[in-house]
């Protein structure tokens, strides 16, 4: 089963780019381009990982973020933060919400977002395969 | 004075007893009728004869004067008085007149004119002397009284005279002082109108100053009662222009926004300042604050309340604009790095993935110019941003005690690994002992370190970068020597400052090397948390030694 990505972003410029880097690396993208549609998305998809902005239209990250911790269906979807807001707090707002990292897009090249995602898939499934 | 003697003249020896007897009785009748003292004496000066009158004034009785000199009660005079007179009436023959003082048989002195003559006969001896005596005291005391009288009179007079002359000083005194009263008065008024004039400019000045203040303005007694506004308060209130303040129409216009007669009643028990920084207001923000209007009564006592200052300010475009500059920082780099993460992603993406289809050497290099171009623009939005955070105290720092050997070391074996493209040698000189852990924020020394290191990276084209760490009293000290280009002494001190790079000039700065920010930024970061940094020592041409310092965990015992 390929892994399902979902990526949360309203910036088309962003959203395309990391559509193509996962694409090119295989895997099953999805997008939402507002944080009510990424929360819509999520619930019904139920993706593998979640690269959620925070700047949004409609319902920011973090409250995507909220709703997604606060619902049993969810919760367990790893949830990377992928943004450019670069403040200490924000990151520390998204870690103590239940998000496993906190990405500045600015800081990382497509590939090497890629590789974190791809570590975190692969630790979030090992931890899954007692349980199935 | 002389005055020739008395003769006897009309007398004669042969006169008949009867005719003599019918003289003598007579005469001896008128002479004792006489008030005035009579006495005859023979040439010796005994007496024979005295009349009642001499009786009366000296004293002694007739049978006490015969056989005696009138010296009996005379002798009171000096004796060259006597002996000037003795030969007047005996060898000149001349009668004597004078004043003489006598004293009566009871003691008493008196004063008599007296005129003693010579009785000299036809044939010229002297028989003897007359002597007739009236006596002035009485005149003379009455003189002395008048004399008397009239020196207390001149006295009175002289006392009058000063009692005038103190009435006119007196006088003259209060017309000085009237002058003086006058003077002083006119001063005094021409004081009171300078200071009046003084008090009305400072009035003046105060009012404009007051009117001029970009916040309303209310003075308030004790009671509450606003004695003074500017027009700044009511279109701070929103009221009409003019309006006419009291208390509770201040309460009025706040109500339900701000309490002001708790605020002002509470400034007023408290003597203290009140400040109300965020109120909102209909669409804006009050901030409104109470000093208490404190004054001395008297040189020496205390201060006194006497009122209250209440000043309204609009701060909602400050507010607004603290607002955009706390978001200014998130939505700038938010905005900036966006369009920029995309440059740097695609291009990155394209060399990645479509390295085949870019066949032409120089298109390859063109997307990697705009690749690299990226980088660096996002390094700089960093930078600047950096520093604003920094400058404004908006970068929090979480201390904790941590290994700085562990840090450096994991951090030179990434340049190790990764590589430079330049072939230096990087290494780490090991301490001998352990090293006690700092007490900072790991993230951010590491910055530090980075930009020191890099530094050294960037100006060295040959030769080693060497790290060193100590610990110097209660700090640990990390060292990173080069070899590289130096630093002209000239820019040296320029070091640490704002957009300094130690190239000479704004023209020759070397952009491919950065903003010029990083040592800024890694010294704003390092005091951030207690530490130092600094030029430890550069030559030119032959290398740099750059240090920075992080305190020891104050909790281990070093």
């Amino acid at each position: 089963m390929s892994t399902v990505l979902l990526i949360v972003e309203d910036d088309p410029l962003m959203s395309r780019m990391y559509q193509k880097i996962f694409k090119f690396e295989k895997y099953n993208v999805d997008v939402a381009q507002d944080g009510l549609e990424g929360l819509e998305k999520a619930r019904a998809a139920k993706p593998t990982v979640i690269l959620l902005d925070i700047m949004m239209p409609k319902m920011n990250g973090l409250q995507v973020l909220d709703k997604l911790k606060a619902d049993p269906e969810t919760k367990n979807i790893p949830v990377i933060m992928l943004t450019n807001l670069a403040g200490d707090k924000d990151a520390e707002t998204a870690l103590m919400k239940g998000a496993v990292k906190y990405i500045i897009k600015s800081e990382h090249e497509p590939k090497e977002v890629v590789n974190m995602v791809k570590e975190i898939v692969t630790a979030h499934t090992r931890n899954e395969i007692p349980e199935t | 004075m002389k005055i020739p003697g008395i003769r006897f003249l009309g007398f004669s020896t042969d006169m008949s007893d009867q005719a003599r007897h019918f003289d003598q009785s007579f005469f001896k009748l008128a002479c004792d009728a006489s008030l005035n003292h009579i006495i005859i004496t023979d040439t010796e000066g005994i007496i024979t004869y005295a009349n009642d009158a001499a009786e009366r004034n000296t004293g002694f009785t007739r049978a006490e004067m015969f056989g005696n000199t009138p010296r009996l009660w005379g002798k009171q005079m000096s004796q060259g008085f006597y002996q000037g007179m003795w030969k007047t009436i005996k060898t000149d023959k001349a009668s004597f007149s004078g004043q003489l003082t006598n004293k009566r048989k009871n003691g008493e002195l008196y004063i008599v004119n007296a005129r003693i003559s010579p009785l000299i006969s036809d044939d010229g001896t002297l028989q003897g002397f007359v002597g007739i005596e009236n006596e002035i005291s009485d005149l003379i005391s009455a003189r002395i009284k008048a004399e008397e009288r009239a020196q207390q009179v001149a006295i009175q007079n002289a006392d009058l005279t000063d009692a005038k002359k103190a009435m006119m000083n007196l006088l003259e005194d209060a017309e000085t002082l009237k002058h003086e009263l006058m003077s002083q008065k006119s001063s005094v008024e021409q004081q009171i109108v300078e200071r009046t004039k003084e008090l009305q400019e400072e009035r003046s000045k105060l009012l404009a100053s007051i009117e001029a203040l970009t916040k309303g303005y209310a003075m308030l007694d004790t009671e509450g009662a606003i004695v003074l506004t500017n027009r700044r308060l009511s279109s701070v209130l929103r009221a009409p222009e003019g309006s006419s303040w009291t208390l509770d129409g201040l309460a009025t216009y706040l109500h339900g926004y701000f309490d002001i007669k708790d605020a002002f009643q509470r400034c007023i028990a408290t003597q203290q300042m009140l400040r109300f920084d965020e109120i909102p207001y209909k669409d804006r923000i009050l901030q409104v604050r109470f000093n208490p209007v404190l004054a001395q009564a008297n040189p020496g006592s205390g201060q006194t309340i006497i009122g209250a200052l209440c000043i309204v300010g609009d701060v909602t475009e400050e507010r607004i604009l603290e607002r955009s500059k706390d978001e200014f920082f998130s939505i700038a780099s938010h905005e900036l790095r966006t369009p920029l993460t995309a440059i740097r992603g695609n291009t990155s993406l394209m060399l990645e993935y479509y390295r085949e289809k870019l066949q032409d050497p120089d298109l390859i290099e063109m997307v990697s110019d705009v690749h690299d171009s990226s980088i660096r623009l996002i390094n700089i939005v960093n930078d600047f941003l950096n520093v604003g955070r920094l400058e404004q105290h908006r970068i929090e720092f979480k201390n904790s005690a941590f290994d700085i050997l562990d840090l450096v070391r994991k951090q030179l074996s990434e340049y190790t690994r990764t590589g430079t493209q330049k072939n230096l040698d990087i290494r780490l000189i090991e301490p001998n002992t352990a090293l006690p852990r700092v007490f900072a924020d790991p993230d951010r020394v590491r910055e530090v370190f980075i930009n020191l290191v890099g530094n050294s990276i960037k100006y060295t084209d040959q030769g080693s970068i060497s790290v060193v760490l100590a610990p110097v009293d209660r700090e640990i000290v990390v060292t990173i020597e080069d070899t590289g280009r130096g630093i002209p002494l000239s820019n040296q001190s320029l070091l640490f400052h704002k957009f300094q790079q130690a190239g000479d000039s704004l023209f020759t700065r070397d952009t491919t090397k950065g903003t010029g920010l990083g040592l800024y930024i890694s010294k704003l970061l390092i005091e951030g948390m207690h530490g130092r940094i600094w030029l430890v020592r550069s030559e030119q041409g032959k290398g740099s030694s750059f240090a920075f310092s992080v305190p020891i965990d104050p909790t281990q015992p070093y």
